[in-house]
């Protein structure tokens, strides 16, 4: 299970890598047309949008998903309880809740920061999922802010979105023969020119589908490794790909990639490649492989507790708790 | 004059890593520290409440006076522990005890039936799933830190820096903190 969250933390660094280089060769190539003042604006322009991305962006999705902001335990007190148990398992301070009035299950974190973390979930998902599997799938979103995975997810957005606004800037601007370089310019800068315009923004969103991809896939594991039960997160998965239904809320391209599972209205007719979630019965074979080994969820009901909790069947008489541990 | 060049960035990349890892067990230490007291906050919030719950119980069944000083004395056991090893003890202890303070309570309708009652039996169980919760982080927190006390050559840093290894909180678990044994590297991408 650590093996999997480390190589798949190296495989995003690698992406993300890509990405610097996707971007420096496009600045490149631009400048060899338009000169110097292209790299000026390619800076500019990513550093603008991050930063309104970093310090919008939580209100912004909260506007955009008609978010109901949960400010006391009283509100929901079992969500609440669940929330901060695992908040604490990870080590990260309580996040703000929201609950979202929409039908399809679905949940998302945002949040630039674990200070600053947001933790959102459907109405439509608290109703389908029972106990368990409601806490696989807030122990996925925990995961998500404990990873630094929203901050990267930005990161990577911007960068994607940058370039294409780039390609697109400079595509007008060659159709009316901006700049004064290419008086001198030879056509195969011309061709290098323009088809890198083309492939970049492509090249830009794969990489960053990727990423959010690799993301999920750790998220998986992380959550699997704060519930010990990574049961409850697959047949979460289960239900809700069952369940999805095209969302005019949650479907805004903007963020599908913070939600658990790709919302319909996002995914459209795409395959595997432009996609921001791995399929779903991938995520829950891999679930099924960390279930694998042991169910470690018998020793968790008497584990330290001095009654069960309420709903919650005791495997064994409280006589002999040790007994429960013998896998 | 070359082979000068390759000792200097040799030398400098060893001076790094042996910062950079010297910090991390700085980090962790005072990570598991930290951990370990908010464990403590736990523990002592499932200390506050049980003389409540003695006090709630003793109003239905007074007589069974043995239950009620076992439960005051693994509570004051409990409050005095120091120490992952005997915290734990004494921790399992306490749930021993209020095992059997619920098992009485069982014999009592009434009482089940009172809401003070019923609202400490929940806040015990919300503590009592805290403690798991801070005793987990606290643990994963142990396992990094005392993981690179004993990996090579990080283990070389941690004697030079003195760190030592720090005990795991466990109750009467020890499968708890048993890694899942599984690899997925290389599942299908």
């Amino acid at each position: 299970m650590y093996r999997q969250i480390t190589s798949n933390k190296r495989k995003s660094l690698a992406l993300l890598a890509g990405f610097l280089v996707l971007y420096g060769v496009l600045g490149y190539v631009l400048s060899l047309w338009f000169g110097v003042a292209a790299l000026v604006i390619a800076l500019v322009i990513a550093v603008v949008m991050l930063f309104i991305n970093l310090y919008m962006a939580d209100d912004l999705v909260m506007a955009v998903a008609g978010a109901r902001h949960i400010e006391r335990k009283e509100e929901a007190p079992e969500l609440w309880r669940m929330v901060e148990n695992l908040a604490i398992t990870a080590g990260l301070p309580m996040p703000r809740l929201y609950v979202v009035e929409d039908e399809s299950p679905n949940a998302f974190a945002a949040g630039r920061s674990p200070k600053q973390a947001i933790v959102a979930v459907t109405t439509g998902l608290l109703e389908r999922l029972d106990e368990e599997e409601l806490e696989g799938v807030l122990a996925h979103e925990v995961s998500h802010i404990r990873n630094y995975d929203v901050r990267l997810m930005t990161w990577a957005a911007v960068l994607a979105g940058s370039i294409a606004l780039l390609a697109q800037i400079f595509m007008r601007g060659m159709w009316f023969g901006g700049g004064d370089n290419n008086r001198n310019a030879n056509p195969i800068v011309l061709v290098v020119v323009i088809v890198s315009l083309i492939l970049a923004p492509i090249a830009a969103i794969l990489i960053q589908f990727a990423i959010s991809r690799r993301r999920e896939y750790v998220a998986d594991a992380s959550a699997a490794e704060l519930t010990r039960y990574p049961q409850g997160l697959a047949s979460a998965l289960e239900q809700i790909s069952a369940a999805a239904k095209p969302s005019a809320r949650l479907g805004n391209q903007a963020i599908a990639h913070l939600m658990i599972m790709a919302p319909l209205g996002a995914r459209g007719h795409t395959s595997k490649l432009f996609s921001t979630h791995p399929p779903p019965e991938d995520r829950i074979g891999r679930l099924a492989q960390m279930a694998g080994g042991a169910d470690h969820r018998h020793e968790d009901l008497t584990e330290g507790r001095a009654m069960p909790r309420p709903g919650e069947h005791r495997e064994l008489p409280p006589e002999e708790p040790m007994a429960s541990t013998g896998l | 004059m070359i082979w000068l060049i390759v000792l200097i960035v040799v030398i400098a990349l060893l001076v790094i890593y042996a910062v950079v890892t010297y910090n991390s067990l700085v980090r962790l230490r005072n990570q598991s520290e930290e951990a370990f007291s908010d464990i403590d906050v736990q523990l002592k919030r499932r200390h506050d409440l049980i003389p409540n719950l003695v006090e709630t119980v003793k109003g239905y069944a007074a007589h069974e006076r043995q239950v009620f000083e076992n439960v005051t004395a693994a509570r004051s056991a409990a409050t005095a522990a120091h120490g992952p090893e005997a915290q734990a003890q004494a921790e399992n202890a306490l749930t021993g005890a209020l095992r059997q303070l619920f098992a009485v309570a069982e014999a009592y309708p009434d009482l089940k039936a009172n809401q003070n009652f019923l609202e400490l039996q929940n806040e015990l169980t919300d503590t009592e799933d805290k403690i798991q919760a801070s005793r987990r982080f606290y643990n994963m927190t142990v396992r990094d830190l005392n993981t690179k006390i004993q990996q090579f050559p990080s283990s070389v840093i941690a004697r030079f820096a003195n760190a030592g290894e720090r005990e795991f909180f466990e109750l009467e678990d020890p499968a708890e903190r048993a890694v899942p044994t599984v690899s997925f590297g290389t599942a299908s991408a």
